[in-house]
């Protein structure tokens, strides 16, 4: 759609055909044990809720609560049922793919997105890890550039993070000690040059 | 002011800094402290009058120790690489900047300021880590010294800003430092408003109010103003039932609302006047080098500073009133999440855009920050349906279902909720369609140019170089017509493209990938 004589379109590398790398086959279970937890906890509530009504002073507030029953219990039940079950559906869906210049995730299940985070933009890292990942060995891996663009993975293996993590931090300093590395890229772009002797300063990197 | 101080060893900045300590405390008050602070205020006028003499001397005399506190613990040191502060009374915070990581060095000047001589200065990091390093009050000098280091620390020698733009008049005897007066020469002034657009910009102010004068002619401005006079206890108060909602009967009571409605127009262009004065009186937009600043203020100067080579984004906008003029209002934004964008309030289409081919320098020649400029190609019209759909469908069902678990169902229900619904999906498609309008995108090899907006149109452009990470978004009617939404992330926001070619969007997402892995200049 757009010209551009000194880059041939095709022979960028696109981000479409790419083998993308699931999460761990555990984050699953840990998804619906949360969402376990988070069921319990709210019916716990509205039982609660429930016989406060019914044990009250108030005549009429107990057969509203009885009247409201049956449709508190389909409401609960289907939201019950429907978290329990969206972890089968959303998580194979998701998945990510590290490249030698950038780190891809793709999420979504009806609105579906890909995002690229280039390396030479990343400020920072961070892994953590609730009790719940703890207890099934995973750890979610958030990648910072500036601004509010990142990628927060959930649901990897604790050594795949860790992995990923030193991968990406070796990345960071090898882009930023290498910042004239426009040569060795598979695609020449003559404009830097050019615009670096505009300036007329030495190129910002990113330390 | 005879001989330089010596900054190398812990100082405290002038006494004169308790003033800003003062106005300081307030603001950090945050906001709900404040929200609580005015409706304890506004109370107390209004029920206990007495009170006030009692209550109001102790929140001076304690807002005061506060500000007189933290100007002793205030103090700070500037070292051959580095600036330190250490500050806080209770809470001790010390900061630790090294200066080649410093980006801008802002003056703010208050009327103290300018009559004693004094800057307040703001250094400026690309962190986003929100570290304040703003010394208030302190002699101009430490300004000058404060560049000269900083301009050491990055080795650009006479490039770096001196210290004359805050030479004016107030301290025209200081002391010369060394890069001072080759950096003279290099500075030039792009633009001055003058101050006939201080009008101008107060007017614009007034677009934003005009909606709410309609009250006037729904309510009673006479039973409006005895309603609130009587609430601050100025006449006697009568109750809100009082206030009647009466629309205007006759001519007569029409043209005297109509009046009060222009009167309060009035009174908001005075006061937009007042402080577009106060904020950009004797505007100027310089050139120093690798740098814009720009500087301007009736009682209390501002500058600020923006490296050419921090400029992430810039945006032109328009409001209705300043389309009547056929001005627009530019905002740069840098590499650093200071509120403090370096904004030209005021320009004409031509000014920017050599503004914006001088910014991106040979780069992005193909952009425009125009409007409506032709190149803007306008995204598919699938938008509309999109996006009328979402705004429109949670007013246009909720009402009716409301109605129907509170009454039942019945013939009047049928006939209303289909006339309100009709009326929703009217008044959405009408909003989706006036956005669609707005969007448009242009892009050429280095950089991309977004309009949107609703009332008020605004253009951001950037070059693809300075982007952070790219998106491409598709919702299930986007994937049913081959259409997905393009999210740029940028240091300082997300822009979006809706509603583009799926194909398309992918192109320019691999192709902005390529363009960032290949070049690390982006701060």
């Amino acid at each position: 759609m757009f010209i551009n004589p000194e880059v041939p379109l095709e022979s960028l590398p696109g981000a479409d055909n790419l083998d993308w790398l699931p999460l761990h086959p555990r984050f699953v279970r840990r998804l619906q044990l949360g969402a376990l937890l988070r069921v319990l906890v709210i019916g716990a509530i509205a039982t609660v809720a429930y016989f406060l009504m019914k044990g009250g002073d108030s005549a009429a507030l107990g057969r509203f609560a009885d009247s409201l029953l049956p449709f508190a219990l389909a409401g609960f039940g289907l939201f019950a049922a429907s978290i329990l079950i969206w972890p089968m559906i959303a998580v194979p869906r998701r998945g990510y793919v590290v490249r030698e210049k950038d780190i891809l995730y793709k999420t979504g299940v009806l609105w579906r997105s890909v995002k690229a985070v280039p390396f030479n933009r990343v400020q920072h890292t961070k892994i953590d890890s609730g009790l719940l990942d703890r207890r099934f060995g995973l750890a979610n891996l958030s990648v910072f550039p500036a601004g509010a663009g990142g990628h927060k993975i959930r649901g990897l293996g604790t050594d795949t993070a860790e992995r990923l993590r030193v991968y990406v931090s070796e990345r960071i300093e090898a882009e930023a000690i290498e910042p004239e590395d426009d040569q060795n890229s598979p695609l020449p772009d003559p404009q830097a040059e050019a615009s670096a002797a505009h300036e007329n300063g030495p190129p910002a990197d990113a330390g | 002011m005879a001989k330089s101080p010596d900054f190398g060893r812990w100082r405290r900045t002038t006494p004169f800094a308790i003033v800003f300590f003062i106005r300081d405390t307030i603001s950090q008050v945050n906001t709900w402290g404040q929200l609580l602070a005015s409706f304890g205020l506004a109370a107390l006028l209004v029920r206990a009058r007495p009170l006030l003499a009692r209550v109001l001397p102790v929140a001076i005399f304690l807002t005061v120790a506060v500000a007189v506190l933290r100007y002793w613990f205030f103090r700070f040191r500037l070292e051959e690489d580095r600036i330190l502060i250490r500050k806080g009374v209770l809470r001790k915070t010390s900061i630790d900047l090294p200066l080649d990581r410093v980006q801008g060095i802002n003056l703010d000047r208050s009327l103290t300021d300018r009559v004693l001589g004094l800057v307040t200065v703001r250094v400026d990091t690309a962190g986003s880590d929100g570290v304040e390093a703003r010394i208030p009050s302190a002699q101009a000098a430490f300004a000058d010294q404060l560049r000269a280091k900083v301009g050491v620390a990055k080795r650009e020698g006479p490039a770096v800003p001196g210290g004359e733009g805050d030479a004016g008049d107030a301290r025209g005897e200081a002391p010369a430092t060394g890069p001072r007066d080759s950096a003279e020469s290099s500075k030039e002034v792009i633009m001055k408003l003058p101050a006939g657009d201080m009008v101008r910009i107060g007017l614009e102010l007034v677009a934003d109010f005009l909606p709410a004068t309609l009250i006037f002619f729904v309510y009673d401005p006479r039973s409006l103003l005895r309603y609130f006079g009587g609430q601050y206890g100025f006449t006697e108060p009568i109750g809100r039932d009082q206030v009647a909602s009466d629309y205007a009967t006759g001519l007569a009571d029409l043209i005297f609302r109509a009046g009060v409605a222009a009167g309060t127009v009035t009174l908001i262009a005075v006061g937009g006047i007042y402080s577009a004065f106060r904020t950009y009186y004797g505007f100027t937009l310089f050139r120093e080098r690798t740098a814009y600043r720009t500087r301007g203020g009736l009682f209390s100067l501002k500058e600020v500073v923006v490296e050419s080579a921090k400029i992430q984004q810039v945006r032109l906008s328009q409001n209705l009133v300043a389309r009547c003029f056929r001005r627009f209002r530019l905002s740069i934004h840098a590499a650093s999440d200071d509120v403090d964008v370096l904004v030209v309030p005021l320009l004409r289409a031509r000014m920017a855009e050599a503004l914006r081919s001088e910014l991106f320098g040979h780069e992005g020649g193909g952009l425009t920050l125009l409007p409506r400029n032709r190149a803007l190609v306008r995204v598919s019209p699938q938008y509309i349906r999109a996006r009328a759909l979402k705004i429109g469908i949670a007013p246009a069902v909720a009402l009716p279902a409301l109605a129907f678990a509170l009454e039942g169902p019945s013939v009047g229900w049928a006939e209303l909720s289909a006339i309100w619904i009709l009326a929703c999906l009217l008044v959405s498609g009408l909003i989706a369609l006036q956005s669609w309008r707005r969007l448009g995108y242009v892009h050429d090899d280095d950089g991309m140019a977004i309009r949107s907006g609703f009332v008020e149109s605004k253009v951001d452009a950037f070059l693809f170089r300075k982007a952070q990470s790219v998106k491409v978004t598709r919702s299930p009617l986007q994937r049913r017509k081959g259409l997905a939404t393009l999210e740029v992330g940028l240091a300082g926001e997300v822009l979006r493209v809706p509603y583009v070619d799926h194909g398309l969007a992918c192109r320019l997402r691999d192709y902005i990938l390529y363009k960032i892995e290949t070049n690390h200049r982006w701060h």
